[in-house]
């Protein structure tokens, strides 16, 4: 579903009526660009019968199967002619091979030529109103004629392929015998081949249009990542061990001496020890005669 | 601004040497499916078909640290449709060089996101001053 495959040429009207994607150039008569006559950027203002953007006839614009269409903005609703090709130089019918022109506020109007046989029919659109822009498409293929209206088909007709011939030029805003638009037009386009309903629905856009080359830039924008590398701290310095010595206490109880005859009280003085005199006898008559044991009395 | 989201097994993997950031080629993997933790390599990624996408390599604008900042600065990737790319919505980095492409990070777009027409683009919009990862 690409956009650009069977595009033959493309309008955008921004200051000049060259052919962004061919060489089929317009030739602009009585038109005025800005960016109020225009639905993307700028557009072509016309004024009825005195303005005109012609295309030379193209045999690359002569497809048995084809769709053309574009935005207009209308100033008046009564017989504005959006887009033609022309068929003939003298307003004889048909004097076109096909045209699409609103007709009033609630209807459009196909204008075509089969064989030489002249026909149109007519479609109900949603109310316009002037000084809106509105999108309409055109499209033909096995036999049938359809228009959409803002992106939406709103009538078919069965038809036989169109004919092609004498002056040929395609027209924007006009058509061979001056009836003319009043109001603006912008993004006009013609393929050779029938577009289906889902890219006119692309081209429609939702209301916003889609400019050729129907390119959509996207972007991301990408933030940084950061990554912090951390380094924890280390002690560092020499190792001191300090070896805690467990102290055994021991409570070291002198040996007592047990005498049959009685207790004795062991003086932990060796001399003393050394000089007492032990009376086993008669604990009583004990003598003694170290100092120590002196005052000492024992029962 | 679209968060960097990083692999978590990124950083030992750079610990250990599986990435040198300063010569490998870096690409970006395009999925619709939202990241799971555990996700390390381009194999655990359902990617989209490339077709119609243009190269998804991206060009290492410098690699180098100045006072302890290490900074790997990418070029901006812009990526152009010649048909239907997508749907996607993640956008990884990946090492291609590295033995089993492992990822170093992904972007969230924030929608599913087609590229339909023929030239259509999408700009990966990296921070060329501070760069697309540092490390200090």
């Amino acid at each position: 579903m690409a956009l650009v495959t069977n595009l033959v040429s493309y309008w955008k009207l921004e200051g000049n009526s060259n052919d962004a994607v061919g060489s089929n150039n317009g030739t602009d008569t009585g038109i005025t660009y800005s960016s109020g006559n225009g639905k993307i950027t700028q557009g072509a203002g016309l004024n009825n019968a005195s303005s005109s953007i012609v295309v030379a006839r193209n045999a690359n614009m002569e497809s048995t199967t084809y769709s053309f269409g574009g935005w207009f903005k209308p100033a008046a609703l009564s017989n504005e002619i959006l887009l033609s090709k022309n068929y003939t130089t003298s307003n004889t019918t048909p004097f076109m091979s096909y045209q699409i022109r609103v007709t009033s506020s609630t209807s459009l109007r196909f204008d075509g030529n089969a064989g030489g046989t002249y026909y149109n029919f007519s479609v109900t659109t949603p109310t316009m109103s002037v000084g809106t822009y509105y999108f309409v498409v055109v499209t033909y293929g096995s036999n049938t004629v359809t228009v959409y209206f803002n992106g939406s088909s709103v009538g078919t007709s069965s038809q036989s392929a169109p004919t092609f011939g004498g002056n040929g030029t395609f027209v924007i805003g006009n058509d061979i015998v001056g009836t003319g638009m009043a109001g603006a037009m912008d993004e006009c386009f013609y393929y050779s081949k029938e577009l289906t309903s889902a890219e006119v629905t692309l081209l429609y856009n939702g209301g916003t249009g889609f400019q050729y080359p129907f390119t959509t830039a996207y972007t991301i924008t990408a933030s940084i990542g950061i990554f912090l590398l951390t380094g924890y701290a280390a002690v560092v310095g020499r190792l001191i061990t300090l070896v805690t010595e467990v102290t055994k206490f021991s409570v070291i109880g002198w040996d007592t001496v047990l005498d049959i005859s009685g207790w004795f009280r062991q003086n932990r003085n060796s001399a003393s020890y050394s000089n007492s005199n032990k009376n086993t006898a008669s604990f009583g008559n004990q003598s003694k005669a170290s100092s120590t044991w002196t005052n000492q009395n024992e029962n | 601004m679209a968060t960097f989201n990083k692999i978590n097994s990124f950083v030992e993997l750079l610990a250990e040497k599986t990435f040198n950031l300063g010569s490998d080629s870096l690409k970006v993997a395009l999925t619709n499916t939202a990241h799971t933790a555990g996700w390390t390599k381009l194999s655990d990624l359902t990617e989209i078909s490339y077709t119609n996408c243009s190269s998804r390599t991206i060009t290492t604008t410098s690699s180098s640290q100045t006072s302890g900042l290490y900074r790997l600065i990418l070029a901006d990737l812009t990526l152009t449709a010649s048909g239907t790319v997508g749907p996607f919505r993640y956008i990884y980095v990946y090492d291609d060089t590295a033995t089993n492409k492992e990822l170093i990070g992904y972007y969230d777009y924030g929608a599913a996101l087609t590229l339909s027409q023929p030239g259509d683009t999408f700009l990966i919009d990296f921070d060329n001053s501070n760069g697309f990862l540092s490390i200090t």
